[in-house]
């Protein structure tokens, strides 16, 4: 559900998204939208990964975006935005969307130094 | 708003304000234009009041730390220029930091440059891995505050304070020739960027979501900004003094980070000497974590990843492994043999650069009052943060081309 | 929104950065850091016969400047001419104040000569 009416491009595009337990889980980066010329437009998801990059950006810059950040792309039905306001809020944990699997890999690279971290 | 928290809050703002460039730059200036400069320190300044206020007002209010806004308000492209310029400003000035650390440490010991250095990055990854974000701020900040030795020397040395005075007067000095204007204005510049660096916006609004501000913080976040940089403040312009009048009229323009602190061993002897290295220890040893920070944060929060000190490291593995691997590049470029004062020169110009696409997202959402409610920015703000704006954009545009001519300052 | 951000524009900035930053130094401006790390040379060995420093300080910004001067020489057009060979004399003497100010005046001479050509 949101609040009022929304610019799909300019307000939900590039906005922080958050999961239910109001984790950090990506970034708005493109809307995908379904229709034919003539009829309405429908939303009917947000693409979340640097490979929804390959539309907005030049070819040499979408190669440096896939070397540091990879090229993967997840996709999360409308129905599954909670609330937009400046960020936008899915219904379910990030796991449920395939967001976050880049953080597993990422993990697996850290040196486990076995209960060192500061409490906080 | 508690006593002690604002207390220390202040104190690690003014512990943590010089970094290496600050100490090059300051020192240079003084030697080379006396107190001519002053009034530049004193704007570029209030220009740090203006944007860290605003910074951690929107990162109290909107909860929105720099690069998120970043992104939103500029569109994907020019972000990820903006990212990439700062992405390679901030390890620059990072290596910067780790060499006039290495430096400092060499001159205390004795022990080699190159040791001190992989010993310095050792000891800055266990701060970040094992200390709360909390405390690692403060621990290099108030450690930071043995800079204070510099003011102290100053009043010792009895500069011609008349003179000095004169200094806090917008001016450009009579009689010089093409060559010395064009390297004053140099100066000008290099000060602004170095007062001014984006990496700090970037550690102070990220830092201020780290802590979780709110409303309840507007107070806090005004103090620290106006109080604690304003003191931070007069350590540069210490610096800046003392140098004109030891360094100057001795035709010594520092080419070597350790010589600043001469200007504390003149009028203390060896205890003045050893203050003035602990202090330029941490306050360059602070400058090395918050570049190193601002990186994590700045790729983090563009790509939406997790992010933070609050969380622990494998909380958010890619946020850490990105802080690892700047400490790792920022090292590699120390032991190439660069010298940290031109790294330091080219961290300022970089910087610089980057500065008009930093501030512009934020002076915009500042202004929000859809994301700011009654918090937007008056008036005054506004004013302020418009007409700095402009200032920044024509020092991003002279930068370059000063640089080229005056050969990095040296002619 | 997706500016219409000028690529190249930014490229070729980015490229003039690089270019700027790997400029080799004018003599003029290699003489002029010679003479100031001569003066720092002539400053430290001062404050040292004061015993104001500390003896790696001393020791460490003296090795520091040595270090400098041989590599300014080595970027000169000329190394050999009479400002290198200045500048060597100067990065050879022993850490000594009088010696060492008179160094520094010598390459402040050298310097006033270069900039009134």
């Amino acid at each position: 559900m949101t609040i009022g009416r929304v610019r799909l491009l300019t307000q939900v595009r590039d906005l922080q998204i958050i999961d239910r337990d109001e984790q950090d889980c990506g970034i708005v980066d493109d809307v995908e939208l379904e229709g034919r010329p003539g009829e309405g437009l429908r939303v009917t998801a947000i693409l979340v990964g640097p490979g929804a990059y390959r539309t907005r950006l030049p070819r040499w810059a979408m190669r440096l975006v896939a070397l540091i950040a990879g090229d993967h792309m997840a996709r999360v039905p409308w129905g599954e935005v909670a609330y937009i306001s400046s960020t936008v809020q899915l219904a379910r944990p990030a796991q449920d969307y395939g967001l976050g699997e880049a953080e597993q890999r990422a993990r697996r690279l850290l040196p486990q130094i076995g209960g060192l971290n500061a409490p906080e | 708003m508690k006593i002690t928290e604002l207390t220390l809050g202040i104190l690690t703002a003014v512990g943590g304000f010089v970094d290496v460039s600050e100490l090059v730059f300051m020192a240079q200036a003084g030697s080379r234009f006396q107190y001519a400069l002053v009034w530049v320190i004193v704007l570029a300044t209030i220009g740090m009041m203006v944007f860290g206020e605003m910074s951690g007002r929107v990162a109290a209010i909107a909860k929105q730390p720099v690069f998120n806004m970043m992104r939103h308000r500029l569109g994907l492209n020019l972000g990820l220029v903006t990212l990439i310029a700062s992405l390679i400003s901030n390890t620059i000035t990072c290596a910067a930091e780790i060499g006039g650390v290495g430096i400092v440490l060499h001159l205390l010991t004795g022990f080699g440059f190159v040791p001190m250095a992989i010993a310095a990055t050792a000891v800055f990854v266990a701060t970040i891995w094992l200390l709360p974000f909390k405390w690692i701020e403060r621990t290099y900040g108030l450690l930071g505050l043995f800079m204070i030795v510099f003011a102290v020397a100053l009043v010792a040395i009895e500069p011609p304070w008349g003179q000095f005075a004169t200094g806090f007067v917008p001016q450009v000095p009579a009689g010089l020739s093409t060559q010395d204007l064009l390297t004053y204005s140099y100066f000008a510049v290099a000060i602004v960027s170095a007062v001014m660096f984006p990496y700090e916006t970037y550690f102070y609004s990220s830092g201020a979501i780290e802590e979780k501000w709110g409303e309840k913080d507007l107070g806090l976040n005004r103090l620290t900004t106006i109080v604690g940089f304003g003191l931070g403040s007069l350590l540069t312009v210490a610096i800046l003094a003392s140098s004109a009048q030891l360094f100057g009229p001795a035709g010594v323009n520092p080419e070597m980070p350790g010589t600043a602190a001469l200007q504390a061993a003149v009028p203390f002897g060896r205890t003045g000497l050893l203050l003035a290295l602990l202090g330029m220890l941490f306050a360059i040893a602070g400058a090395a974590i918050e570049t190193c920070l601002a990186n994590a944060y700045s790729l983090s929060q563009f790509f939406g990843w997790r992010w933070g000190r609050r969380l622990k490291p494998h909380e958010a593995p890619r946020f850490t492994l990105v802080w690892l691997v700047v400490f790792i590049l920022a090292l590699g470029i120390v032991l190439t043999g660069v010298e940290p004062i031109a790294l330091a020169e080219y961290a300022v110009v970089v910087s610089i650069l980057v500065l008009p696409l930093t501030y512009l997202p934020l002076l915009l959402l500042a202004g929000d009052k859809s994301y700011m409610r009654q918090h937007a920015n008056g008036w005054i703000a506004k004013t302020l943060g418009w007409a700095y704006y402009a200032l920044i954009v024509v020092a991003a545009l002279a930068a370059l081309p000063l640089f080229l001519l005056t050969e990095g300052g040296k002619l | 929104m997706d500016s219409g951000v000028p690529a190249r524009a930014i490229m070729v900035v980015a490229l003039l950065i690089a270019g700027g930053c790997g400029q080799v130094s004018s003599d003029l401006a290699t003489i002029k850091t010679a003479r100031s790390l001569a003066a720092e040379r002539a400053l430290v060995a001062r404050l040292n016969a004061q015993s104001k420093l500390r003896p790696a300080y001393s020791k460490g910004m003296q090795r520091g400047a040595v270090q400098q001067l041989v590599a300014a020489r080595s970027q000169l057009s000329q190394p050999d001419g009479r400002a290198g060979r200045a500048i060597g004399a100067v990065a050879a003497l022993p850490d000594d104040a009088g010696p060492l100010r008179l160094g520094a005046h010598r390459l402040a001479a050298v310097e006033a000569q270069r900039e009134n050509h």
